[in-house]
């Protein structure tokens, strides 16, 4: 293992997810992939989607799951019965009624007992608790999350394009398995084998375990840990076959190639600088033979 | 069956090979996928007939006696064993397929079955491997729930030695699919298609399924320590709502703009609909009276 080559166990979020046009990871690769331009205008632009409720959520229900005694220690549930939070009036006013003094003492207990933590609404955090639930009520999943390190970060240098390499594994357990937990609408084979095509897991895979193969582990398994974001909250572990393999690997070395390159020439271009001649799919011209 | 695969000779020209044989291959095939007879995986699914009609031609048989018999099973294609004894029957290069059979009781552990045909070209002999019940429990065919192996033994010794067969002398009349039999003897009792197929993956299914067990027992995950800190805080108890009396006399009282907009805020929290209208007729009425 070379000094660039590192494994870090407690390297901080946000020195992780800062992003960088000299750095590769995944989702800076899938970004890639669909052009240069696009990197560029995320990579320089973290700010855009830093913090949406969707993510959010992603981040209490992946503590939930990976680290529940963090969970109990990082976040706070608002109750549904919660009173409004008290007007700037009531705060203001010189003789406050009963029921407003009411309303401000319950905010005030609450914000003392939510100081440092993040706020789930009950529903959010029923939603997360009972996923992880459901993760470690399964027969094999649950065995996923025995042992292992959570949230490691692994640092790299590419052998083939000189890259700065950068990957984040949810629980990494040295010698045996990276895993990955994904929420999604529908975790069957057929469901998550659609949401891997179109979200590139694949390519991560082959960066992860890129990743770990130069940080001096040769451990063979990628295991992505499905589980629905809508009740009966079903989870299914996934490890892809050969060929998905292969299409990662493929994805990522031409992803690479283009980072790579668009940093040595500093130019970040669209899809295409020429005019290009327009073909249509198949399935448009079975309208024209229908029609005929 | 043997019938099936003599009188319909394959198509001469695949439906694969070139653009004016796929035209003519889904004209047909759209004519076969609209019809009732055929078996429900074909029915009005054109890629499914159009893959039948090539199989068919590959194996030179009709296309109708392909969809009969090549059945979609959790998702995998797989032949009738019947069919692919009658496809080696038909096809011309061997003798008929015949089973040597060693014991009487197919019950017993010491019963074996093989399959033999004789190349008719070179005279050879051409001699399956046996098929054990040593085998049989090793690859754990006969432990899957409903297993055919447990009542009828001795028919699924000749379909599986008569597959090994075929796979070993005549791959090209398989085409490496498997029988109906061994597909399901093979699809392991797990939901849908999500069974590991490598060895290595069972595995790992094994270690996680062994740990996630311990787990369960020895390290309960939802029984904290005693002396552990509570999975959340209670979060503290939300006032009682106002009652429209309490909202009534704090609009009436209100002395000051900011009072009466303090009140106003309650209204909202009475329940009954009724009462909040007359509250905030009281408010709107009292409104101009503290400006």
């Amino acid at each position: 293992m070379t000094p660039t080559n590192l494994i870090i166990l407690d390297e901080a979020p946000e020195d992780y997810y800062v992003r960088r046009l000299d750095e590769a990871n995944a989702s800076g690769l899938k970004q890639m992939l669909r052009s240069p331009a696009h990197f560029k205008h995320w990579a320089e632009n973290p700010d855009d989607d830093k913090s949406s409720p969707a993510l959010d959520f992603g981040r209490a229900f992946h503590c939930a799951t990976l680290e529940p005694d963090v969970f109990a220690t990082t976040y706070v549930v608002l109750p549904d019965d919660a009173p409004q939070r008290p007007t700037v009036a009531m705060l203001n006013a010189a003789k406050p009624s009963d029921s407003s003094r009411e309303r401000i003492a319950w905010w005030e207990r609450f914000n003392a007992d939510a100081v440092g933590k993040l706020i789930l609404s009950a529903a959010d955090y029923d939603r997360a608790q009972r996923m992880a639930d459901s993760i470690r009520s399964h027969p094999v999943a649950a065995g996923l999350l025995v042992g292992g390190d959570r949230e490691v970060t692994f640092r790299w240098q590419d052998d083939d394009t000189g890259l700065a390499c950068k990957a984040r594994a949810d629980l990494y357990l040295p010698g045996e398995y990276l895993m990955d937990v994904k929420s999604c609408r529908d975790a069957s084979h057929e469901g998550f084998a659609r949401a891997v095509a179109s979200y590139s897991y694949d390519l991560q895979q082959a960066h992860y375990l890129s990743g770990i193969r130069h940080c001096g582990d040769s451990i063979r398994w990628f295991v992505f840990l499905a589980i629905e974001s809508e009740a009966p909250f079903v989870c299914q572990p996934h490890v892809l076959d050969v060929q998905a393999e292969q299409r990662g690997e493929s994805l990522r070395a031409k992803a690479m190639r283009r980072q790579a390159e668009c940093l040595q020439s500093g130019r970040w271009p669209g899809y295409s600088d020429q005019l290009n001649e327009l073909s249509l799919p198949a399935w448009a011209y079975y309208q024209l033979e229908d029609a005929a | 069956m043997n019938m099936l695969v003599q009188q319909h000779p394959a198509p001469e020209v695949s439906p694969f090979n070139d653009g004016e044989a796929f035209k003519t291959a889904q004209r047909v095939g759209t004519a076969m996928a609209s019809s009732t007879i055929v078996p429900k995986d074909y029915q009005n699914n054109l890629p499914n007939v159009l893959i039948a009609m090539e199989v068919a031609h590959r194996i030179g048989a009709s296309p109708m006696a392909v969809m009969q018999s090549l059945h979609i099973i959790q998702g995998r294609p797989s032949w009738s064993a019947s069919f692919l004894i009658a496809t080696v029957n038909a096809c011309g290069r061997f003798s008929p397929l015949r089973f040597e059979v060693e014991g009487d009781d197919p019950e017993a552990d010491s019963y074996r079955v093989r399959a033999v045909a004789k190349d008719k070209d070179s005279d050879e002999q051409c001699v399956g491997p046996w098929i054990t019940w040593k085998m049989v429990k090793a690859e754990g065919w006969s432990k899957k729930n409903g297993s055919k192996w447990l009542t009828m033994p001795a028919l699924m010794f000749m379909y599986r030695a008569a597959a090994f067969w075929t796979r070993v002398y005549a791959p090209e009349l398989s085409l490496g699919i498997h029988t109906e039999d061994e597909v399901q003897d093979i699809t392991a009792n797990y939901v849908g298609s999500a069974a590991p197929k490598t060895a290595a993956l069972v595995d790992l299914n094994d270690t996680l399924r062994e740990r996630a067990a311990k787990a369960t027992t020895v390290e309960p995950v939802a029984e904290p320590a005693e002396d552990a800190a509570p999975a959340m805080p209670d979060p503290p108890k939300a006032p009682a709502a106002p009652s429209a009396q309490e909202v009534h006399d704090a609009l009436t009282k209100a002395k000051t703009s900011d009072e009466l907009d303090e009140a106003g805020d309650l209204i909202r929290s009475v329940p009954d609909e009724e009462a909040r209208k007359s509250l905030l007729a009281l408010y709107g009425k009292r409104k101009p009276e503290v400006k």
